[in-house]
């Protein structure tokens, strides 16, 4: 609690969240949102109030709304990268020392949730991995959802060295070194890959991921056979 | 201080899902909707008095909970208030930029859910109990003019016309509400 923040703009913050201001009053509230300890002193007065709001019946809405959220929203199928890369820039960086795994660089993703704390991978924390040419900003961001054990791709930035001859294949590397495909990718800018029963007890913490470039229908023999575009590890989000 | 980190350690289902809609999961985002949708459709018919209106806005609402999800600090507010807060917002500003006769050509028939909602009970049950106990505290008058004023989201103007007061009176009676209340949620 602030307790050097003047007394009329701690009034002020509780007036704005509670949504009585207008005019002049109004704007300066608006303005005062600029100040740390004033968007706080309003957070904490959202909380306080917020039990009030249990005195409004729950309604169930008509199905129509939810359809057209969707229409709205995932109707085309690009997705807003400009979007997905301020999720992006809010996220650090850490470089590794020399891995085991024979790929050109690794980059790790250390995304600590807001408690600092690791927690076990659950249907609410998944397995997050950044992938990045390395060490430049990351080009993929690649996330396992353990509810229905499926591995989300998405892309962050175009992929210039994907042409029309080669496709990018998807593989993880586990601790003995030896890749494994976990399937090309389509060229959109979000992929979705299931993850079979015998690959699952490779997705891990530290596992780390990779991308190469194939000729059509994926590596011929197995292994990478193309160039490393992109390389990641798995973290725990 | 210490109160405001503890009620912000407890376990946030709904803060989880925030996080994964920020990450961009659609999946996430649809369980969110069925799991707080009724809630937040509730507090805007409740602001705007008219279902149509409501499901727009409610519609707006998800739409600003996609594209803001990557913004949500789970160490400042509880996922359920959070989207509360965005439902409340933008039934408010519909409802301050509409015409000076509000639309109220159907009837709002509030529906009572028996079973609340998880959500409904989400906010921690001490949490309850501060609020609830220090408008007790309040003059009758004060505590009921302050919590019509929230559920209907009025400025001071419209409280004063929907109370039939002066507004330098709801002016007083909302502040004094204001101050007495933060002193005693404080204690």
């Amino acid at each position: 609690m602030t307790t050097d923040m003047e007394k009329d703009d701690r009034l002020l913050a509780a007036e704005y969240a509670l949504g009585v201001l207008n005019g002049e009053r109004l704007v300066l509230a608006q303005a005062k949102m600029e100040n740390e300890d004033f968007r706080r002193e309003v957070d904490q007065w959202h909380e306080d109030f917020a039990p009030l709001l249990n005195e409004c019946e729950a309604i169930d809405p008509p199905a129509r709304v939810w359809d057209s959220i969707d229409r709205k929203l995932f109707g085309s199928t690009e997705q807003n990268v400009s979007h997905f890369w301020r999720r992006i820039t809010f996220w650090r960086w850490a470089t590794l020392g020399s891995s085991s795994v024979a790929l050109a660089s690794i980059a790790a993703l250390l995304f600590l949730p807001p408690n600092g704390l690791l927690l076990e991978p659950s249907r609410t924390n998944p397995l997050v991995a950044s992938l990045s040419p390395s060490g430049e900003a990351p080009a993929l961001l690649v996330y396992f959802r353990p509810n229905d054990k499926r591995l989300i791709i998405r892309v962050g930035t175009s992929q210039s060295e994907v042409n029309d001859q080669r496709v990018p294949e998807l593989w993880i590397i586990p601790g003995d070194g030896v890749p494994r495909s976990l399937g090309v990718l389509d060229r959109a800018q979000s992929n979705e890959i299931a993850i079979g029963t015998e690959k699952l007890d490779l997705i891990k913490a530290d596992a780390a991921l990779a991308i190469s470039l194939e000729p059509l229908g994926g590596s011929p023999t197995g292994a990478p056979t193309g160039p490393v575009i992109a390389s990641g590890k798995l973290q725990m989000l | 201080m210490g109160q405001e980190q503890l009620r912000t350690q407890q376990k946030d289902e709904v803060g989880n899902l925030i996080a994964q809609v920020g990450l961009g999961d659609r999946t996430a985002f649809k369980d969110l909707y069925t799991r707080t949708s009724a809630k937040l459709y509730g507090i805007s018919v409740r602001i705007l008095a008219n279902r149509s209106d409501a499901e727009d806005v409610l519609q707006e609402t998800y739409i600003k909970v996609w594209h803001n999800a990557g913004s949500f600090n789970s160490n400042r507010a509880r996922g359920i208030t959070w989207l509360a807060a965005i439902a409340r917002n933008q039934a408010i500003d519909r409802q301050r930029a509409r015409t000076p006769i509000p639309q109220s050509d159907e009837l709002v028939e509030e529906v009572t859910d028996p079973a609340q909602s998880p959500e409904a009970a989400a906010v921690r049950s001490d949490q309850v109990r501060l609020i609830t106990e220090c408008m007790e505290e309040l003059q009758d008058s004060h505590a009921a003019a302050l919590r019509s004023t929230y559920l209907a989201g009025w400025t001071y103007q419209q409280a004063a016309d929907a109370l039939d007061v002066p507004i330098n009176t709801v002016k007083t009676w909302i502040r004094r509400s204001l101050v007495a209340l933060r002193e005693c949620m404080n204690r």
